[in-house]
């Protein structure tokens, strides 16, 4: 009986655990704040959350009636902060601060800010203030003995690949449409030039548009499947196993999730016989300086970039990497999904090495959006 | 007791995981009815095959072939088959309905039902 009752407890526990995912979730700027709602809070610090990736302070704001509210104001993300030199401790409770920034959707007292300033000193504060490392010295690609391109850090080096060029993943072509980093079109007029979608795919990744990503299944720190997972903030590593036959990608965002690339030169999977996950079944191999990698068994549970692209079980990625120096990586990607797309068709980006640091811890799980929840 | 507490947290558990992929895919359950008539149970299992949706009511020995249109203007679903009474004879079945919230992995149809000489309303919510 006691055993049985510590099961339930136990399940009963995961379950609020993944309603609390859903509450607590990590949502893009644009679905949490509207840019043209600007607003001025000045008020005391009640409270400092340091919690990556998005850090909030509190502050009781006094109306010109004398009531006071409480008010989230989310001024960066703190690995970022810290880079920077500033603390969770460079701001006290108690004091008295004046902010400047946008205001949260909806009727949540929550503001992310664009400037915070120390009243009492006139101090901006939370800004960057050392300039950031430069990238690292041009060089070649650092290769292993038998020839092949290196994808991690040279020997006795570290680093990992952050900055991609591109947060989006559009087709490769000569207009590329005007969009923001959370993939938001500029305007709506440019679907057509996303993707070559079927209607059903075209109507669903409309209504996501038109819904300002609400529905993003990132929002609810599920994993950033296919292409995705080259575009997280936080960067990703590769780990080189040549004597395991396998390349493990390490993922910086997305909950610190990896992947298995294969490339002990079994055939590519069959879609039919993979079992559906978020980072498929990946066989690669390489050609000349190019790792280029097959993979299959994709579930639809993820959006595969920014901005809602859908895709069904039957996508089909064929992904090339390539590093020409060492402080890029070039990452090619076509999508294969002829239930989604009236055919094939290929994106891409570049993303940069960063030099001499090590993936920083990230788990979406513990990011609080404390204004969303109260 | 606390087998149903038990049950209501997998419940919300497990709807907490989306599915993205074509909005009508899946298995859909919910009941039709007319009036302050007794609501009679249905499910519908549909699937996007890259050309067309295909579907099923009732899976099992009893099943009825769907043939589903979907107008993705609108998202509105109509849907055709052909049941049998109890005395074996032909009954045909027709809906049409709308996908209301989307985005969710609970969307739903929601619309009227004509089955027989019967007109009513069904109302039936995605499962995963």
């Amino acid at each position: 009986m006691k055993l049985a009752r510590l099961h339930f407890m136990t399940i009963a526990g995961l379950a609020i655990f993944f309603v609390s995912m859903q509450t607590r979730a990590q949502r893009s700027f644009t679905t949490a704040y509207d840019s043209s709602r600007k607003v001025t809070l000045e008020g005391i610090v009640t409270k400092v959350d340091w919690v990556n990736p998005r850090a909030f302070l509190f502050i009781n704001v006094k109306d010109s009636g004398g009531s006071i509210s409480n008010w989230a104001v989310e001024f960066g993300n703190p690995l970022e902060l810290e880079k920077n030199g500033w603390k969770s401790n460079s701001l006290k409770i108690g004091d008295v601060v004046s902010v400047e920034g946008v205001l949260a959707r909806g009727e949540a007292r929550q503001a992310s800010a664009t400037s915070v300033v120390l009243k009492a000193s006139g101090r901006k504060i939370f800004t960057p203030v050392v300039a950031r490392r430069p990238p690292a010295a041009a060089a070649p690609a650092p290769r292993w003995p038998n020839g092949h391109v290196r994808l991690g850090p040279p020997p006795g080096g570290k680093g990992y690949w952050g900055t991609p060029s591109a947060k989006v993943l559009v087709e490769n072509i000569p207009a590329k449409p005007a969009m923001n980093d959370d993939g938001l079109l500029a305007n709506i007029a440019d679907i057509d030039k996303v993707a070559p979608f079927k209607p059903w795919a075209r109507a669903l990744y409309e209504f996501r548009q038109r819904a300002l990503l609400t529905d993003d299944p990132i929002a609810r720190c599920l994993p950033p499947g296919g292409p995705r997972q080259f575009q997280m903030p936080y960067g990703f590593q590769f780990v080189e196993q040549p004597e395991l036959g396998r390349i493990l990608v390490l993922h910086g965002g997305g909950n610190r999730n990896w992947r298995i690339i294969s490339i002990d030169g079994r055939p590519a999977v069959a879609a039919s016989e993979a079992v559906a996950s978020y980072y498929g079944t990946s066989v690669g191999k390489w050609e000349g300086d190019t790792l280029v990698v097959d993979s299959v068994g994709f579930n639809e549970k993820f959006w595969m970039t920014a901005g809602g692209l859908p895709h069904t079980e039957a996508l089909h990625l064929t992904e090339r990497f390539s590093r020409p120096n060492l402080n890029t990586l070039r990452y090619e990607v076509t999508v294969d999904d002829p239930r989604t797309y009236t055919r094939r068709w290929t994106g891409g980006w570049t993303i940069q090495w960063v030099p001499d640091e090590e993936l920083q811890e990230y788990f979406c799980e513990e990011n609080a959006d404390p204004a969303f929840n109260r | 007791m606390w087998k149903r507490v038990l049950f209501v947290c997998l419940a919300v558990a497990i709807s907490s995981f989306a599915q993205e992929g074509h909005p009508l895919s899946g298995t859909w359950t919910g009941d039709w009815g007319s009036g302050n008539g007794p609501r009679n149970h249905i499910t519908l299992v549909m699937n996007w095959d890259g050309d067309k949706v295909t579907g099923v009511m009732n899976p099992g020995p009893d099943s009825v072939p769907l043939n589903v249109f979907v107008d993705y203007s609108t998202w509105t679903v109509r849907l055709d088959a052909e049941s049998k009474d109890t005395t074996g004879k032909a009954v045909g079945i027709e809906a049409d309905g709308k996908l209301e919230n989307l985005g969710s992995p609970r969307r739903k149809l929601v619309g009227s039902w004509r089955q027989g000489g019967v007109t009513g309303d069904f109302k039936v919510t995605r499962e995963q």
